[in-house]
C-alpha cells in the first residue's frame, strides 16, 4: 500500500524498512485519545547506526533526508541530541523522551492499525512517562491523558 | 453549560484511534495555516534546543496574528 499521506507514508516506509521506533508526541497523544493539533511527528528511535542506516532509507522521500548521517544515531553520553527533519513533513527523530529510551519504553509499545497502516505507538502510561512536569503543553497533554485513562480502567 | 448546533464533533476525546487520526488531520492544516513553516533542512540538538525554537515560532505566529 502507499499513500499520499505523508504521515502514514513515513510509518510505512519505517515498516518496510524495520526501523525500530515507536511513535511519541502529539501524533501519539492523539492516537490515544486526546485530539489536539501537532504540527509534527516524533519518533523514539533506537539508538544504533544501522537504525540510522534504515532510518535514511525510508525518509528517501523527503529530500532533506539525504543530509541525516548515520552516525548520529550512535549512543551518546550526556547531554542527547536529537535529529530534526524539516521537509513537507517535519519529523523529529530522538533518542530520549524526558530520559527515557526506546529500550525502556518497551513495555508500553501498542499496535494500532490505522488507515491500513500497522502503526506503533506509545499507551497512555508510556505517554505519562515521556512528557515533562514543566512544559506547559506537557502538563496539558497529562492531565488529558489521565482523564482518559481515568475513564478507560472504570 | 447548553451547546447550540450540531456537536457531533466537538469533545476532545476521541478514542477510536482512526477517527482521532482523522479528525488531528484537520486541526493540523489549521494550525499549518496560522504558523511559518519550519526552514527546510536537517538539525542537531537537544530536546531543550528544539522546544525553545518550536516557542519562537509560535510567539512570531501569535504577533502576526495580533498585528492584523
Amino acid at each position: 500500500m502507499s499513500t499520499d499521506d505523508l504521515v502514514l507514508r513515513l510509518l510505512e516506509r519505517f515498516r518496510d524498512e524495520e526501523v525500530e521506533y515507536v511513535l511519541v508526541g502529539g501524533q501519539a497523544v492523539r492516537l490515544n485519545g486526546f485530539l489536539r493539533a501537532t504540527e509534527d511527528v516524533d519518533v523514539l528511535l533506537k539508538a544504533t547506526r544501522d537504525n540510522g542506516e534504515r532510518v535514511k532509507r525510508a525518509m528517501s522521500f523527503l529530500e532533506a533526508s539525504q543530509e541525516i548521517d548515520p552516525a548520529w544515531f550512535e549512543p551518546q553520553s550526556g547531554d542527547v541530541e536529537n535529529i530534526r527533519v524539516a521537509d513537507d513533513l517535519t519529523v523529529d527523530l530522538l533518542f530520549a523522551a524526558n530520559g527515557e529510551t526506546y529500550e525502556s519504553m518497551q513495555p508500553f509499545v501498542r499496535e494500532l492499525l490505522v488507515l491500513g497502516v500497522t502503526v506503533r505507538v506509545l499507551n497512555i502510561d508510556g505517554l505519562l512517562r515521556s512528557k515533562t512536569d514543566y512544559r506547559e503543553k506537557d502538563v496539558l497533554d497529562k492531565q488529558v491523558l489521565r482523564r482518559i485513562k481515568e475513564r478507560l480502567d472504570h | 453549560m447548553r451547546v447550540i448546533g450540531p456537536n457531533k464533533h466537538r469533545s476532545e476525546i476521541e478514542l477510536d484511534p482512526v477517527q482521532a487520526y482523522r479528525r488531528g488531520q484537520v486541526l493540523d492544516r489549521m494550525l499549518r495555516s496560522a504558523i511559518p513553516a519550519h526552514t527546510r533542512g536537517v538539525y542537531r540538538g537537544t530536546a531543550d534546543t528544539f522546544a525553545r525554537m518550536d516557542e519562537a515560532r509560535m510567539i512570531e505566529a501569535a504577533r502576526k496574528i495580533n498585528a492584523r
